[in-house]
């Protein structure tokens, strides 16, 4: 996505989620989204079995 | 700057305390009122503690000095002083978390369970300590508190979230504290400060009373200036508690009982690929060092380590921005503005992703598990540099200019990402800043790790040092 995207992707979703983002708020929340779905583009590619299920209660 | 020795009875770590103090040597009051004024007298320079709770800490230790008077048992750990990060509750107080949108919350009930089991084994709690705001940061530069400054270099960090505490343990503010690690909020700030850190197993200890930030991911963990301090404060921690759904059903396994024993053919690996490629050339040298005392030549490579650590990423987001939903929804100006955008931008995340990375971290869990049936131990470093000047935003790295708020955890996070535990043996020389080496063991296995870190504190590689701050 684009800067501008991922800036109208915040300001839409902060509608849905009932948060008043600040004058200029969504700008800064979509620099956080920017590094938030590079790093979830890293493990999102990955080809997981689909046998491979969260755990409901994770033990180690 | 000049070294001080540290003669008083404050400087006393915890084993020396409780022995002192057992034995009638001490009294636990002369111990809190040592600890009281050298928080006094010094504090203002490092910033580690947000509440001091004065007149309880005296009150508690003239109990345990009761109890001692009276010939009761006053527990292993008496008049052993600790501090707890402000995010573990204590009866009649409110829990901040570093937060000012905790401002007026109700005070706590109840003790948190960990506060509640050192106090039974006889410790004496002086106050809340310094943490980023909600465990959400490496730094503890607190927009509302004020940074914690490194003990031994007060322009710079003390790393965190658990800041505050782990700078208290170097500064001898008080003999051991508590923090909790989600990330590497114990371990980054313990290399930072110069201190022996634990994180334990995902599920070890207790978390109730806790204020969470990522449940998926929470720990408790301690600190302490030896290692054998480090393994009786968290033999003090233990103990199953149902209110803590994530708990594990263990025995206690004690660390303090055989902390002094050989483990013959231990078995260490070097986790290269990931965790050497952005470090700084003092830190492998310390990572050398560590594993050349442990006689490790071999390096291991982890697979998909760094897809790992972003999975860690966007979960701790994710599950951060959904808890805190409420307030960002009510009064988003009462957050810092650097934790809000991020957790703001984590509740944004789409459940998808977020499902995704808790499948990743069954994959990495399963992919990793085998490596401990070759090794006991893996060593890696605790951050990729050393503490930075307060105010710094950004490091120049090997993958170019990062946050250090973000990027301190880089080496931590994907090894809490599934829940391993982990202590961090300092390495501290004079004239150098501290730095820490994780050592690494499969689940359930801190007594050895704590082991580890003894042969090597003997071996007179791992060793916490004055910090040069504390002339007057």
């Amino acid at each position: 996505m684009t800067p501008a995207n991922l800036e109208s992707y915040a300001q839409q979703t902060a509608r849905l989620l009932e948060i008043n983002l600040p004058r200029g708020g969504a700008a800064l929340v979509a620099a956080q989204l920017e590094i938030l779905f590079a790093h979830a583009r890293a493990f999102a590619e990955f080809d997981l079995p689909p046998a491979c299920e969260p755990l409901p209660e994770y033990q180690p | 700057m000049s070294s001080v020795v540290l003669s008083d009875v404050a400087d006393l770590g915890v084993l020396q305390t409780a022995a002192a103090v057992r034995s009638g040597k001490l009294t636990a009051e002369e111990v809190a009122e040592a600890a009281l004024e050298r928080i006094e007298r010094l504090d203002n320079r490092f910033n580690c503690f947000t509440r001091i709770d004065g007149e309880d800490a005296l009150k508690a230790a003239r109990k345990t000095d009761c109890a001692i008077r009276r010939g009761d048992d006053p527990g292993p750990l008496a008049g052993v002083t600790f501090g707890a990060k402000d995010l573990f509750d204590v009866a009649g107080e409110t829990t901040t978390a570093g937060a000012r949108v905790r401002d007026g919350a109700a005070p706590a009930e109840d003790d948190a369970e960990a506060v509640a089991q050192l106090k039974r084994g006889g410790c004496t709690l002086l106050g809340a300590q310094n943490m980023d705001e909600f465990a959400y940061g490496f730094t503890t530069e607190n927009a509302h508190t004020g940074a914690t400054h490194n003990p031994h270099d007060v322009a710079r960090i003390a790393g965190g979230s658990s800041g505050g505490s782990a700078a208290a343990v170097a500064a001898g503010l008080c003999a051991g504290a508590i923090g909790s690690d989600t990330n590497g909020s114990v371990r980054v700030p313990a290399a930072f400060c110069g201190v022996f850190g634990l994180k334990p197993t995902f599920g070890r200890l207790s978390r109730h009373g806790v204020f969470p930030f990522v449940h998926s991911l929470d720990h408790v963990g301690c600190f302490a200036r030896s290692a054998g301090d480090l393994a009786a404060l968290y033999d003090g921690l233990q103990g199953r508690d149902a209110r803590d759904h994530a708990q594990a059903d263990r025995e206690v396994e004690l660390a303090l009982p055989g902390v002094n024993a050989a483990d013959r053919k231990l078995r260490v690996g070097i986790l290269g690929g990931y965790f050497a490629e952005s470090a700084s050339p003092e830190v492998l040298e310390a990572l050398d060092e560590v594993a050349e005392a442990l006689g490790a030549t071999e390096e291991v490579e982890l697979p998909e380590v760094e897809r790992a650590r972003s999975a860690a990423f966007v979960l701790s987001a994710a599950e951060g921005g959904s808890l805190h939903l409420d307030n960002l929804q009510r009064a988003p100006q009462d957050y810092d503005h650097a934790v809000r955008d991020r957790l703001i931008a984590g509740a944004m995340m789409p459940a998808g992703l977020v499902m995704r990375a808790q499948r990743f971290r069954r994959w990495f869990r399963d992919a990793v598990q085998p490596w401990f049936q070759r090794y006991d131990v893996l060593l890696a470093p605790a951050t990729p540099f050393a503490a930075q000047p307060i105010g710094q935003k950004t490091i120049r790295m090997a993958r170019g200019e990062l946050s250090v708020r973000a990027n301190a955890g880089l080496y931590t996070q994907p090894i809490s990402f599934i829940g391993l535990p982990v202590v961090v043996a300092p390495l501290t020389a004079p004239g150098k800043l501290p730095l820490g080496v994780q050592l690494i063991g499969a689940p359930w296995t801190e007594a050895r790790l704590i082991r580890t870190a003894r042969r090597l504190e003997r071996d007179g590689v791992a060793r916490v040092r004055p910090p040069t701050e504390l002339a007057p």
